[in-house]
C-alpha cells in the first residue's frame, strides 16, 4: 500500500469522523457560557446546623446590564431601591426555579431554599455585584452527614468560579471544628457531562 | 475561422456567466431579504403587545438608543421575555425553590432536617414534615453522554478557552465607554475573529445542516467554502438586524432581544426541514444529485435531458449519453490531460467537450436557491455572544465597532464551518470512491442524497415537533 493511499484513507477517515461527530453531538452542545460570575458564599450555621447561605455574585465588566432596561448606572456604590427592584425582576427572579443555582446536598440529597432575603445590587469597580441570603426551608445538621455545597448552572449558560482562594467560608456562629473544603464534584457533571463543577464539602 | 469560433465561444461563455450571475444575484438578494425579514419580524413582533402592556416600572431615562422601558416581564409576540441568564422572566417567583422535584418523602431526609433555633417560621416546621420533603432520589443532572475523561477534558478546555475569549470580548466592548482608540477596537475585532473560530468548533445544528447537505451530493470544494461563508454571514446579519431593529424600532427596546433571538430557533428548524424535503424530492427525481460521467448509455435519461435542455447554451446537444458522444468525449479528456501537462490545448477543445464540461458543471452545481436556503436555515438564529457585543457597543455609542466585531466573528465561524463542509465533501467522495460504489455511482449518489435529506428532515422535524408541543424549550446558543 502506497503512502498516498494511506494518506487518502486517513483523510477520508477524518472526514467521516467529523461528519459522524457533527451528527451525533449536534443537539448536545451549545456555545456556552455567555455570563460569568465570581461567587463567594458564607454558610450561616448555628453550631453544626446549616441555616442559610449568604452569597455575593460579582459579574464581569461586560455583563450586558442594558438588557434589563436600565441605561444609566452609578460609577460605584449601591443601586437605589428602584433600580435594585428592576434588576431583581429582570435579571434574578427567573433563577428561582433553579434555587438560584445553589446546590446543597445532604448525603447526596438536594435541599430546598426559600426566597432570597436582602437582595442588593451594587457597583464595585465597574462590576455589578449581587448580594443576597438564601435560607434553607429545612435547616440541616452536619452532624454525621455529608454536606456538599456548590453553585453552578446545569446548562452552563452561566459560568461560576470562586472569587478568590477561600470563596466559601463558615459563619461565626458555627462550631469551631466546622470546615469547608473544595473539590471537583465528579458526581454532578453539567453541560452534557463535559464540565465538572466545583463544590465544597462541609464537615464538622 | 478559428478566431471567429473563439470569439463566438468567449461570447457564449460570457452570456452564460452573465445569466448565472444574474440568477445568483437574484437568489442571494431573495435570501438576504428572507433573513432580514425574519429578524425584523422577530424584532417587531412584540412591539404592539409590549406597547399595550402596562410598563410596571418607570424607565430611568433614555440616554442610550433602544434602552429603557424596563417593565417588559410581560411577553410580546416573541414569547416570554428572556433575561440575561437565558431564562424566561417570571413576574412572581415561587414561594420556595428546590434543586429537584417536590414529590415524595424521605425518612432519612426528615431525620437530618431540624427546626430553626428561633422557631418563628411556621412554614419551616411544616416543611420538615414528610410530605413537604425533598425528593427521595438524588436528582442527577440531565446529561446524555458519559464521555471518556481525556475527551471530556479536551472539550472542557476548549469550552473554557472560548468562554474566556467571549468574556474578554464583552469586557473590551464595555471598555468602549471609556476609550474607542484603534487599539481597543482592533483588539476587539481580533478577539472576535478567534472567538468565532472556536465558537463554531462545538457541534451545532448549523454545522450539521451544512455538513449533511454537502455530504449528500457531489459538491465542490468551492461550494463548501461558499456555504460556510454564507451561513456565517446570515448569522451576523441576523444579529445586527435583531439588535438594531430592537434598539431603533421596537417600543420595548433591547430588553426583548433575547426573546426574539430565541423565537428564531423554530424558524431555523422549519426552514431546515423544508430544505430537507426539497433535497429529498430532488434526490428521488435524480434532479441535482445523481450522475455518472463515466456511464455509457444508448439513450439519455430523463434527468439528463432535463439538464441538457436547461443549459440552453447550444453546445450540449450530444452530452455523454451516446456511444458516439463518448468517443468524442475521449478526445476532450485527452485534451484536458494534455493541458494539465502544460500544452496549449484550447484550440483542440471541441464543441462536444465544451458541452460536456458545461453539463458536468451544471450537474455538479447544486440548485442555488437550495444552497442559499440551507445557509439561511443554518444561520438565521443569532449567537448570544454577538448580541451581547452589539448591545455593549450601542450602549457605548460605538455601534460600528460592534458591527465590525460581529463580522469578524462571522469570518471566524465561516472558517470553521467551511472545514466541516469540506469534511462533508470528503465523506461523499470517500463513499463514492469505494470499488462497489464506483461500479454503481449513480445509485450511490442517489442513496447518499436520500440519506442526507432524510437526516435533515428527521433532525429538524423532531426539533420542530418538540418545540411546538412544548417538550423542548427554545434555547439560546
Amino acid at each position: 500500500m502506497s503512502i498516498r493511499t494511506v494518506l487518502r484513507r486517513f483523510r477520508n477517515g477524518v472526514c467521516l469522523a467529523a461528519m459522524a461527530g457533527s451528527v451525533v453531538a449536534s443537539p448536545a452542545v451549545c456555545a456556552h457560557p455567555h455570563v460569568w460570575i465570581a461567587y463567594s458564599a458564607q454558610l450561616q450555621m448555628e453550631g453544626r446546623t446549616v441555616l442559610a447561605v449568604a452569597q455575593t455574585w460579582r459579574f464581569t465588566k461586560g455583563f450586558p446590564a442594558q438588557l434589563t432596561g436600565i441605561d444609566t448606572l452609578p460609577q460605584d456604590g449601591p443601586l437605589d431601591a428602584k433600580q435594585s427592584a428592576i434588576f431583581k425582576q429582570q435579571a434574578f427572579a427567573s433563577l428561582a426555579s433553579t434555587s438560584y443555582f445553589n446546590h446543597l446536598f445532604v448525603d447526596g440529597k438536594p435541599q430546598r431554599f426559600r426566597d432570597p432575603d436582602d437582595f442588593r445590587v451594587s457597583i464595585d469597580h465597574g462590576r455589578i455585584v449581587y448580594s443576597f441570603t438564601l435560607k434553607l426551608v429545612s435547616p440541616v445538621s452536619a452532624d454525621g452527614h455529608q454536606l456538599d455545597l456548590g453553585i453552578w448552572d446545569d446548562s452552563f449558560f452561566v459560568a461560576y468560579a470562586p472569587d478568590g482562594q477561600n470563596a466559601v467560608t463558615i459563619g461565626p456562629n458555627a462550631q469551631a471544628s466546622c470546615t469547608a473544603k473544595s473539590f471537583m464534584d465528579h458526581s454532578h457533571p453539567i453541560f452534557n457531562g463535559i464540565v465538572v463543577p466545583l463544590a465544597n464539602a462541609i464537615s464538622c | 475561422m478559428r478566431t471567429g469560433a473563439g470569439v463566438a465561444h468567449v461570447g457564449g461563455m460570457a452570456l452564460v456567466i452573465r445569466r448565472r450571475l444574474k440568477t445568483g444575484a437574484r437568489a442571494v438578494a431573495a435570501c438576504l431579504c428572507m433573513t432580514v425579514a425574519a429578524a425584523a419580524v422577530a424584532a417587531w413582533s412584540a412591539t404592539l403587545a409590549t406597547a399595550a402592556a402596562s410598563p410596571g416600572t418607570v424607565a430611568p431615562g433614555v440616554a442610550t438608543p433602544g434602552v429603557g422601558t424596563p417593565g417588559v416581564a410581560t411577553s410580546g409576540g416573541a414569547g416570554p421575555a428572556i433575561d440575561v441568564f437565558g431564562r424566561p422572566i417570571t413576574a412572581t417567583p415561587p414561594a420556595d425553590s428546590s434543586n429537584g422535584s417536590d414529590s415524595g418523602s424521605d425518612a432519612s431526609q426528615a431525620a437530618t432536617a431540624v427546626h430553626p433555633p428561633d422557631g418563628t417560621r411556621a412554614s419551616d416546621a411544616s416543611a420538615a414534615k414528610p410530605g413537604a420533603d425533598v425528593p427521595e432520589s438524588s436528582p442527577q443532572p440531565a446529561h446524555v453522554f458519559h464521555l471518556p475523561e481525556p475527551v471530556r477534558a479536551t472539550l472542557a478546555a476548549g469550552l473554557m478557552l472560548q468562554g474566556e475569549l467571549d468574556s474578554r470580548i464583552e469586557d473590551a466592548a464595555n471598555e468602549l465607554h471609556h476609550s474607542s482608540s484603534p487599539r481597543v477596537w482592533l483588539t476587539l475585532v481580533l478577539m472576535s475573529l478567534a472567538y468565532g473560530m472556536l465558537h463554531a468548533v462545538g457541534p451545532g445544528h448549523g454545522k450539521l445542516a451544512v455538513g449533511t447537505w454537502l455530504g449528500s451530493r457531489r459538491a465542490r470544494v468551492t461550494q463548501a467554502l461558499l456555504l460556510g461563508g454564507w451561513t456565517a454571514s446570515v448569522q451576523a446579519i441576523s444579529a445586527i438586524v435583531l439588535v438594531f431593529g430592537a434598539a431603533w424600532l421596537s417600543a420595548s427596546g433591547l430588553s426583548m432581544v433575547l426573546s426574539r433571538a430565541e423565537s428564531l430557533e423554530i424558524v431555523s428548524y422549519t426552514l431546515l426541514c423544508a430544505v430537507g424535503v426539497w433535497a429529498l424530492w430532488n434526490a428521488l427525481r435524480n434532479a441535482d444529485c445523481c450522475f455518472d460521467p463515466n456511464a455509457i448509455r444508448l439513450t439519455p435519461t430523463k434527468a439528463q435531458m432535463r439538464i441538457r435542455d436547461g443549459n440552453g447554451d447550444g453546445d450540449s446537444d450530444e452530452g455523454n449519453a451516446y456511444l458516439g458522444a463518448r468517443i468524442q468525449l475521449r478526445r476532450f479528456e485527452g485534451a484536458r490531460r494534455t493541458r494539465v501537462f502544460g500544452a496549449d490545448t484550447d484550440r483542440r477543445t471541441t464543441p462536444v467537450a465544451r458541452g460536456y464540461s458545461t453539463w458536468v458543471a451544471s450537474v455538479r452545481t447544486a440548485p442555488l436557491a437550495q444552497f442559499l436556503a440551507t445557509g439561511v436555515a443554518a444561520g438565521v438564529r443569532p449567537c448570544v455572544g454577538a448580541i451581547f457585543v452589539l448591545v455593549a457597543s450601542i450602549a457605548a455609542h460605538a455601534p460600528w465597532v460592534g458591527i465590525a466585531s460581529v463580522f469578524a466573528m462571522a469570518f471566524g465561524v465561516a472558517i470553521t464551518v467551511s472545514v466541516v463542509g469540506l469534511a462533508g465533501v470528503g465523506a461523499n467522495r470517500l463513499v463514492a470512491s469505494q470499488p462497489r460504489s464506483r461500479r454503481r455511482l449513480q445509485t450511490t449518489q442517489r442513496m447518499l442524497a436520500t440519506v442526507g435529506a432524510l437526516i435533515l428532515i428527521a433532525f429538524a422535524g423532531v426539533q420542530v415537533a418538540m418545540l411546538l408541543t412544548g417538550q423542548m424549550a427554545a434555547s439560546l446558543t
